[in-house]
């Protein structure tokens, strides 16, 4: 154990040693340093002229060293570091940096750890009751609160909790971690009080993800160990004790869904016809059987106590074979089907062997689509995804007004109310009022008036602006709107811009981003996981490294390194891709691993081995046998990194950071909200959020019903 | 009156759409200190009886009105769960078939055998423990005082099934359920296990329920038998008559179905495969770069062998022994570290990758799991195919067609089988398709590792008959890897026995069979013909 301890520390010494150079050398990669920032300051602030503040900015670089080459800056950095704790001074706040991490030191500790206890605690005991109460409310409930938790952005919840504080509650503490007489009163309960009252959001907020997470895991890999047979022996063995009513509800598991979902083979044979019919017969006590492994369990005590072994397992899966499955979502296990085996070569099976008629034969993605038909989250997400791409393709053609069109006289426009029914009867296409904005003289609030004498209503295919779909010139559109007489569904910003049209084209972008990082990934991924994956040795040694490495760096901050190195004044096209080429260079790793471990597995199978036999060569085996059986999961990975990208991507953009204008994503819209007082007068900015959020969601609901059922064989 | 007395049991599960009765009208009895086999090919409902009784069944299953239970005189189907749990574990213990997986792995072996008694008996933990030691050497573990403080997977199969069986009798119940207990084990470990509980059977009076599908063990070792067949009991009788007059016509198919015959004589006297000194060494490694370690594993050690053409070879031994290894270094389907390889004079070692391929259509290979010897993405005209297109035979579209439809009727499908996928077929047909991707080359020779050891009893019968139909008609010569002797009596001229990568002993069937002249051949020949000597 202890040279266990010690050979980690070591391997993560060495990895601390890697991360510093490399981050050392992507802060240093923007161009100018705070020499610069200095001349210009010097300039601007203290009106010195050009000479004067080069030749300053000279000294200040002596006196940092920083006109010394590099390595030397690196290793002055580094040795300051590891010789005397002295990380340097900071520029910002001219102390020394050693004494600011160590003050916010143990804030984010206390804050991490109390997050991250909630989140298991939590999470976990909410692991426990879900799978024990599989398929009931309680466990519909959670699952729920699980997709919401890992699909809602963070800073979207901290800008909705913000917004509530702020502007409904009209809370004072925000902003700080203390009421201003407590800063520096010494410590008691009123002062933890205090504490607690500010900054229960950020706990809040940070636990809700990892309590998701946790959730999920822990409810799957329960389900898992209780369908272990030790279970079963346990139930056997001992009793005595009266069994809860509660936990005895456990073996709902593995329902009929999964028995008949899990066995194509039954439904190939019933279409046989009757000559297969003994056969058919035969698998029923196969079934039987199988769905008779999972075992009641005794009481709470014997879930809690089978944990550390589901999680060893788990993890051993994992690092096996680097499937996905194990996060596997309805925790439908992974035991084999082997009984269903030996029920079909059942003693006459084989009299039925030269099969009477033809049948319809079952293909792969008939078996996928029979499975993924009956999982209702998967299909209504496949539903929602086929609606955004439809949406996104017709952007153009839906938008009622040109997302660019600026217009003076509708600034800050909030959302129309829309109104079927007037006077004149039934309207299939509402008609909205125009709306007056004034400032209250007295209270400066904005006071909107709709001016209901007027009744704006857009034309049905009607000619609106010019626009191109698919590189056909056109101005007719589904709904066109005048500006003349407002149609404002989802309000306007700043600038007068209608929020829907604004929203629908962006869509765009955001998806091309998300489809061009996510296909260059996993072009990446599948390449490199199946050289690894089939060649093995040296090759597969160097990329596995390469891997953990890329795995082992802070994702945020990297991202704001690397996005830092694009020059400010880049094209916004070029901004656009070296964006999406840093997501794909900091996204390809997790893929690479699993497509890795997916081909090891399946190189070692007998099929692999029987081409070999035959005289197939590397080439055709890869093509042939590996590849079609690894795309499985491959799409899978896929179609969940999208979401992935999409919440990166509007992160990045909501702090600015992402692509630049003209382009336009959906984080950029947001970026409009990261203004409190901006949210506080027009809360409508921040629709663009649910159209991210039904983008993530839906994405992250086909994924989950495909990774069910992309692997119909299971044996 | 007997101990137990199940009549008209009827299981019915609740699918989606429809319900199914895995087992109906199932009636059958068992005695104090008798041994009811219950008997068939897996999965016809033998467990789910089992599991009734104990009532172990899913939520989707329920047990049918009409069924009678009566243990020692009680009803006991339609117990409560609470009152179920003083029968189960006390009264009625079982065992199960997976040894690896029944015992949890995070409690010691102690603890786990304790639970049972501390909640049945009241013990104190430590009079619990005191008899959990009893109990291991009662099931005569080696070590038991050690056993005590181990974990589950410190143990063997064979060691941890005996640690299964010690919980089964720790309440010294009066009837013991046995479902598959020597079916994940080992051949000379079951025949240990099989006579454990037989003498505990003695000890305690148990009436003993076995339920397998091992017609050898159901021979030697029980005193009545019931045969079920698609959930209803057929047939039932002593063992003694059943074995000797088998009544209902899927017994007596059952019982015939036991490998049998000789293979044809050997006329030629060319040797066509030459091994010589083989050998296949795995380099363990681990750790980090620092503290790498390695260890070597010989898996094959040099390993001599000659086929003569037209001839048999069967090579025996226990899981481990390094047999599969050794065929797939023949047919350099591994790597090799020495020794020699010649295919009619042709040394085979030195040939590179792209010479070797002209010798893999001669030099063919079906492997003894069906399910994954089979691409699941291709269609069985693509997995047959498949060699005929690398290697470039079969000429036109047309001509090949004709041979893969004349490979699959060879291995008695129809060729209607040609557009369907693998996952369509049973067991059986998915291994005649595995023969056929291999005939369909026109080998002279195949590897058949293990080719009958995942299917059941009838169908393996009928693939030796096909095997050794085909090495009639194409004078093929065989290199068979099996474990069951039985089967290798069946099929083989010579055969090879093996242990630790060595070869510790060869010759004709006849004479490796009948006068084995090592321990381990005659501990692998009385587990296969004998059980219980």
């Amino acid at each position: 154990m202890a040279a266990f301890l010690w050979r980690r520390s070591l391997s993560a010494l060495g990895l601390l040693f890697v991360v510093s150079i490399v981050s050392f050398i992507l802060i240093q990669a923007p161009e100018g340093d705070f020499g610069t920032h200095y001349k210009t300051f010097a300039i601007s602030q203290g009106g010195m002229t050009e000479a004067d503040a080069q030749k300053l900015a000279d000294q200040i670089r002596v006196r940092y060293g920083l006109d010394q080459p590099l390595y030397l800056q690196y290793l002055n950095w580094i040795g300051g570091i590891v010789t005397e704790g002295d990380f340097g001074q900071s520029f910002t706040y001219n102390k020394p940096v050693a004494d600011l991490i160590g003050e916010r030191l143990w804030r984010t500790l206390g804050i991490a750890l109390t997050c991250h206890l909630l989140a298991t605690l939590i999470g976990v005991s909410l692991g426990i009751y879900a799978a024990v109460n599989q398929h009931r409310l309680g466990d519909t409930a959670s699952t729920v609160l699980a997709f919401l938790g890992m699909t809602i952005p963070r800073y979207f919840m901290a800008l909705l909790i913000l917004y509530w504080l702020a502007f409904i509650v009209g809370s004072p503490y925000i902003g700080s971690l203390f009421s201003p007489r407590y800063v520096l009163a010494p410590w008691s309960l009123a002062k933890f009080w205090d504490l607690l009252l500010h900054i229960w959001p950020i706990i809040l907020i940070a636990t809700v993800g990892g309590l998701a997470y946790n959730l999920r895991v822990m409810r799957c890999n329960l389900l898992d160990v209780l369908r272990q047979p030790f279970i079963e022996t346990a139930r056997e063995g001992a009793a005595g004790e009266e069994s809860d009513p509660q936990t005895r509800r456990t073996q709902r598991a593995a329902p009929a869904r999964h028995v008949s979902g899990r066995h194509p083979a039954l439904y190939a044979d019933r279409r046989a016809g009757g000559g297969d019919r003994p056969e058919r017969a035969d698998h029923r006590p196969a079934d039987a059987r199988h769905i008779g492994t999972p075992g009641r369990v005794r009481n709470g005590d014997d879930i809690l106590v089978a944990l550390p072994g589901a999680d060893h397992r788990q993890l051993h899966r994992r690092s096996a074979s680097g499937s996905t499955r194990s996060a596997n979502s309805h925790g439908r296990s992974g035991m084999s089907t082997q009984p269903i085996a030996d029920a079909r070569a059942g003693l006459l099976a084989d009299d039925a062997a030269p099969a009477v008629q033809t049948t319809r034969s079952q293909t792969y993605l008939n078996l996928v689509w029979r499975r993924f038909r009956k999982n209702r989250v998967g299909m209504t997400g496949g539903v929602l995804v086929a609606l955004l791409l439809l949406t996104t393709i017709f952007a153009d053609f839906l938008a009622p007004y040109d997302p660019a069109q600026r217009d003076r006289d509708n600034i800050y426009t909030p959302p129309a109310n829309l109104h079927f029914v007037s006077d004149e009867g039934f309207h299939p296409i509402p008609f909205a009022h125009p709306v007056a904005v004034t400032l209250n003289p007295q209270t400066f609030e904005l006071v909107f008036t709709e001016d209901t004498g007027v009744r704006c209503r857009p034309e049905f295919l009607g000619k609106g602006w010019n626009c191109t779909l698919f590189g056909i010139p056109m101005n007719r559109h589904l709904l066109a709107a005048s500006l003349e007489c407002p149609w404002h569904i989802l309000g306007t910003d700043r600038d007068g811009r209608d929020m829907l049209s604004r929203v629908l084209i962006r869509s765009q972008l955001t998806l091309i981003m998300a489809g061009l990082v996510v296909a260059i990934a996993v072009t990446i991924d599948t390449l490199f996981g199946i050289v690894s994956g089939y060649n093995g040795g040296t090759v597969d040694h160097w990329l596995q490294r390469g891997v953990e490495f890329i795995l082992a760096l802070p994702e945020l901050p990297f991202y704001f390194a690397l996005v830092a190195i694009i020059p400010r004044n880049a094209e916004p096209l070029h901004v656009f891709f070296m964006l999406a080429a840093i997501l794909s260079l900091l996204k390809w790793a997790q893929l690479a691993r699993e497509v890795r471990g997916k081909t090891l597995s399946i190189s070692q199978l007998d099929y692999v081995t029987a081409a070999e036999a035959v005289g197939a060569g590397t080439p055709r085996i890869v093509m042939r046998h590996i590849l079609p059986n690894v795309m499985s999961h491959v799409v899978v990975v896929t179609t969940l990194m999208i979401p992935i990208v999409v919440l990166i991507e509007s992160f990045l953009s909501f702090l600015g950071l992402g692509v630049q204008p003209p382009l336009v994503s959906w984080g950029m819209l947001l970026n409009a909200g990261k203004d409190l007082q901006n949210l506080g007068s027009y809360p409508w900015v921040l629709t663009p959020v649910v159209a991210t959020l039904i983008t993530v969601l839906s994405f992250n609901m086909l994924g989950d019903g495909l990774r069910d059922a992309v692997d119909p064989y299971q044996h | 009156m007997s101990l137990l007395d199940v009549k008209d049991l009827a299981v019915r599960f609740k699918l989606e759409d429809h319900t199914v009765e895995a087992v109906r009208g199932v009636s059958f009895s068992v005695d104090t200190g008798e041994t009811l086999a219950v008997v068939d090919e897996s999965g016809s409902g033998k467990s789910v009886s089992a599991r009734a009784i104990m009532k172990l069944l899913p939520r989707t299953a329920e047990i049918a009105p009409e069924t009678q239970i009566t243990f020692q005189g009680a009803r006991i189907e339609g117990f409560s769960e609470k009152r179920m749990l003083e029968v189960r574990g006390a009264r009625i213990g079982m065992i199960f078939q997976e040894p690896m997986t029944s015992l949890n792995p995070i409690y010691r072996i102690g603890s786990q055998i304790a639970e049972g008694l501390i909640l049945h008996q009241r013990m104190t933990k430590k009079q619990a423990l005191a008899r959990a030691l009893d109990l291991l050497k009662e099931v005569r573990i080696p070590d038991p005082e050690a056993r005590l403080e181990q974990y589950p997977h410190q143990l063997s199969g064979g060691q941890r099934q005996r640690v299964m069986i010690a919980m089964a009798i720790a309440n010294e119940p009066e009837l013991l359920l046995a479902d598959e207990p020597t079916t994940a084990l080992d051949v000379t470990v079951q025949a240990e296990i099989l006579k454990l509980i037989r003498g505990l059977q003695d000890r305690y009076h148990m009436g003993v329920i076995l339920i397998t599908h091992d017609l050898t063990i159901v021979e030697k070792v029980s005193d009545r038998v019931a045969v079920m067949r698609l959930g209803e009991v057929v047939e039932t009788g002593t063992t003694r008559a059943l074995f000797a007059r088998p009544q209902h016509p899927y017994t007596q198919k059952l019982i015939a179905s036991e490998p049998s015959g000789e293979p044809d004589v050997v006329t030629s006297k060319d040797t066509v495969l030459d091994v010589d000194r083989l050998r296949v060494v795995y380099h363990l490694r681990w750790g980090g770069m620092l503290t790498r370690q390695r260890r070597e594993l010989i898996a094959v050690d040099d390993v001599g062998l000659e086929i003569r053409k037209g001839e048999t070879l069967g090579v025996v031994g226990e899981s481990g022994s390094g047999k599969s290894t050794l065929g797939k270094a023949i047919l350099r389907l591994v790597h090799n570290d020495g020794g020699r390889v010649a295919w009619q004079g042709q040394d085979l070692q030195q040939l590179d990758k792209q010479a070797m391929r002209k010798f893999r259509t001669r030099l063919q290979v079906v492997f003894q799991d069906p399910f994954s010897s089979l691409n699941p993405r291709l269609s069985v005209r693509q997995v047959i195919e498949e060699g005929l297109i690398v290697n470039g035979l079969g000429g036109s579209g047309c001509e090949r067609d004709a041979r893969v439809r004349r490979g699959l009727e060879e291995v008695g499908l129809d060729s209607n089988a040609l557009n369907r996928f693998p996952h369509e077929f049973s067991g059986g047909q998915r291994q005649r398709i595995a023969i056929a991707r291999a005939l369909v080359l026109d080998p002279e020779f195949l590897l058949l590792d293990e080719p009958t050891s995942a299917l059941d009893l009838s169908v393996q019968a009928q693939v030796i008959d096909l095997l050794r139909a085909l090495q009639r008609n194409h004078g093929l010569t065989y290199l068979f890897i099996s474990h069951d002797l039985k089967v290798v009596r069946a099929l083989c001229h010579r055969v090879m026995v093996m242990k630790d990568g060595q070869i510790v002993e060869e010759g004709t069937v006849d004479e490796v069979l009948s006068h084995p002249k090592t321990d381990y051949t005659s501990k692998l020949v009385t587990a296969a013909f004998e059980v219980i000597a």
